[in-house]
């Protein structure tokens, strides 16, 4: 039975190759277009669950020390000393930044090698060392794709001056789209797309006394934008005597609530810009695919209409009809799967114009969810179309 | 015995606002084997009749006994089984699917029931050979074919489930006199090997053809 159903549903394009061909394309362009869709919207609120997602990051503040970050290591002293003695204020609980440790080569490329805090990576022991005494290592998606977590390896850092070597441990591989901090940006209208990244080519060691040490001090850069994290249940008083004091020292602040109410404004812009393209894109191709569809049943009605003389019921004429569509649909469903796996295997691999569509394992099901609803308009075009219509209306007006 | 039993039967077409009396009152036995012509002019009803009893339209009133079973009110897939084993279809116009080889036209009715796929292919060649269509026409798509070849092919499609009634709609309407007597020969044949055959047709000179003629005017038969 099913050898003789899979032939009729490949007789149902029989006569109508181009139009299959194109409904198919459409069927591609519109699952692809509502992905895209969805996948920017993501993107845009991918930012704000990162940022979200830091640990008490709604008692810090983001600071810039000095004007010019490209400004060399003129601050740099002077720098540490301010963020010491901030440091020494009770109602400061943590002051966090990033380190930049030098370089390692990884298949005749240079990684950078940078060092932040347990609370910014995500991951991370206290000590950032394992109980072998190994350096704890973590891996943006594209670096050492031969080797697996828990994998030890020798790392030859080097910076201008020296090099370390240093047997790591992986310990974890960020899967794409996991931003972070880049501690490369400050503006007056700070926001997540301003503070976050979405890291490639980098190894990231946790920012601990005992790393530093390991990876030697001297060689380390650290960032003059950062984050000053409050003690929970510090008075307001207290806070902005800090904030004051900062302001004093050199520092550009940006609270909380200010990168929240600047991220909202750009991501609704983002949004209306992003979002009118492939949402149209998205319409035109879905009603266009629906068009297509009534063409194909009206071009088959004839066929259908001999099929229900030799014996075929209605009810199994609407299981053909379905499964004719169905099967062009989910072929480009597998299609879009396919990419869908592609770029969330091989994120460095996507073409530049994907760059800012996000794709998550979700596509698989919202995938089967569009098929499911595409099939079911086409169920009701099918009953329009054929359930109200006599074999004797269809051969009078089709086979005379 | 008899195969079909119509009583009382009344079907209308809606036109407009109206609705057109196709059929009044209509009461007809046909015995097995029994090879019946349903003659009257155009627009008489005899079609609609063709179509009743083939389950192809329903009806307003009356009753419809099929070799016994009341096929009054039938499921649709209890309709199709019918028209797919115990009868068989030929037109006018053929009914054919014109890009399709003769070859798989005739397999169509076996699509839809439990025939294995792979002996398809051989009873349909088995059964245009036995109504007479040259083997090299087999592989031909339809609208290649003659119109007396079409026939063959739709004659081979209605009866190669072995139905027990075959119903032809003015089969010779499209046929010169020549391929009109020959198909009208492969009635006879079937008729022969105990079909039962019931043809619609309004031409007098193949009456000679058929056990008995009924007519039909105005809905009725008279």
């Amino acid at each position: 039975m099913l050898k003789k159903n899979l032939s009729l549903i490949i007789r149902f394009y029989k006569d109508a190759k181009v139009s299959g061909l194109l409904l198919f394309t459409v069927f591609i362009l519109s699952q692809f277009s509502m992905l895209s869709l969805i996948g920017k919207y993501r993107t845009c609120m991918q930012y704000d669950r990162c940022y979200k997602s830091i640990p008490d990051v709604d008692r810090s503040v983001y600071y810039m020390y000095g004007e010019n970050l490209t400004a060399g290591n003129d601050f740099t002293a002077k720098y540490h000393e301010v963020l010491s003695e901030l440091s020494q204020n009770s109602c400061v609980e943590d002051i966090s930044c990033r380190s930049y440790m030098g370089t390692v080569i990884d298949r005749e490329e240079e990684v950078n090698v940078i060092a932040m805090d347990e609370r910014l990576l995500g991951y991370g022991s206290d000590t950032g060392i394992d109980e072998d005494g190994h350096i704890q290592i973590f891996l943006s998606p594209d670096v050492f794709t031969d080797r697996s977590v828990t994998d030890e390896i020798d790392l030859q850092i080097r910076t201008d001056e020296q090099t370390v070597n240093i047997r790591a441990v992986i310990s974890g591989r960020y899967k794409a789209a996991e931003y972070l901090p880049g501690f490369n940006i400050y503006s007056n209208k700070m926001d997540c797309y301003d503070m976050l990244t979405e890291y490639t080519n980098t190894i990231f060691v946790v920012k601990t006394p005992e790393t530093e040490k390991l990876l030697m001090k001297n060689d380390m850069y650290d960032s003059r934008t950062g984050f000053i994290f409050f003690s929970d249940g510090s008075a307001v008083s207290e806070r902005s005597e800090v904030l004051e004091e900062m302001n004093r020292s050199g520092f550009s602040i940006s609270t909380y609530d200010d990168i929240i109410a600047n991220t909202e404004y750009k991501t609704n812009k983002l949004l209306e810009d992003a979002i009118p393209l492939p949402l149209m894109t998205f319409v035109l191709t879905f009603l266009f695919s629906i068009s297509m569809v009534v063409l194909m049943l009206d071009k088959n009605m004839q066929t259908y209409s001999v099929y229900y003389l030799c014996g075929l019921s209605k009810k199994k004429s609407y299981f053909l009809f379905l499964s004719s569509i169905g099967i062009s649909e989910l072929l480009a469903a597998v299609i879009n799967a396919a990419i869908t796996l592609y770029c969330l295997y091989f994120p460095e691999r996507r073409p530049e114009y994907m760059q800012d569509i996000m794709f998550s394992w979700n596509n698989l099901y919202l995938l089967l969810v569009q098929a499911v609803f595409v099939l079911m308009i086409i169920f009701l075009e099918i009953v329009i179309t054929y359930h109200k219509r006599s074999f004797i209306q269809i051969k009078n007006q089709e086979l005379k | 015995m008899n195969i079909i039993e119509l009583h009382e039967i009344n079907k209308t077409y809606p036109i407009g606002k109206d609705r057109f009396h196709a059929l009044k009152n209509v009461s007809l036995t046909v015995e097995r084997g029994e090879m019946l012509s349903v003659m009257g002019a155009s627009g008489s009803g005899k079609t609609t009749l063709l179509n009743i009893i083939g389950l192809l339209d329903g009806f307003d009133s009356g009753e419809y006994i099929l070799s016994g079973e009341n096929v009054t009110k039938l499921r649709d897939h209890e309709s199709a089984n019918i028209r797919n084993g115990r009868i068989g279809f030929v037109f006018q116009d053929f009914c054919l699917l014109q890009n399709e080889s003769a070859l798989f036209n005739v397999m169509l009715p076996m699509y839809f029931n439990k025939t294995s796929f792979w002996k398809m292919k051989r009873k349909a060649a088995e059964t245009l050979k036995h109504v007479g269509l040259q083997e090299t026409q087999y592989k031909k798509p339809v609208k290649l074919l003659s119109g007396g070849q079409k026939q063959r092919v739709a004659i081979a499609r209605a009866i190669v489930n072995e139905p027990d009634i075959i119903l032809a709609d003015e089969p010779s309407g499209a046929l010169d006199s020549e391929s009109s007597r020959q198909i009208m020969e492969v009635f006879k044949e079937l008729n022969r090997e105990s079909k039962t055959v019931i043809v619609v047709t309004h031409d007098e000179t193949v009456s000679g053809y058929y056990n008995r003629v009924i007519r039909i005017g105005d809905g009725r038969i008279v």
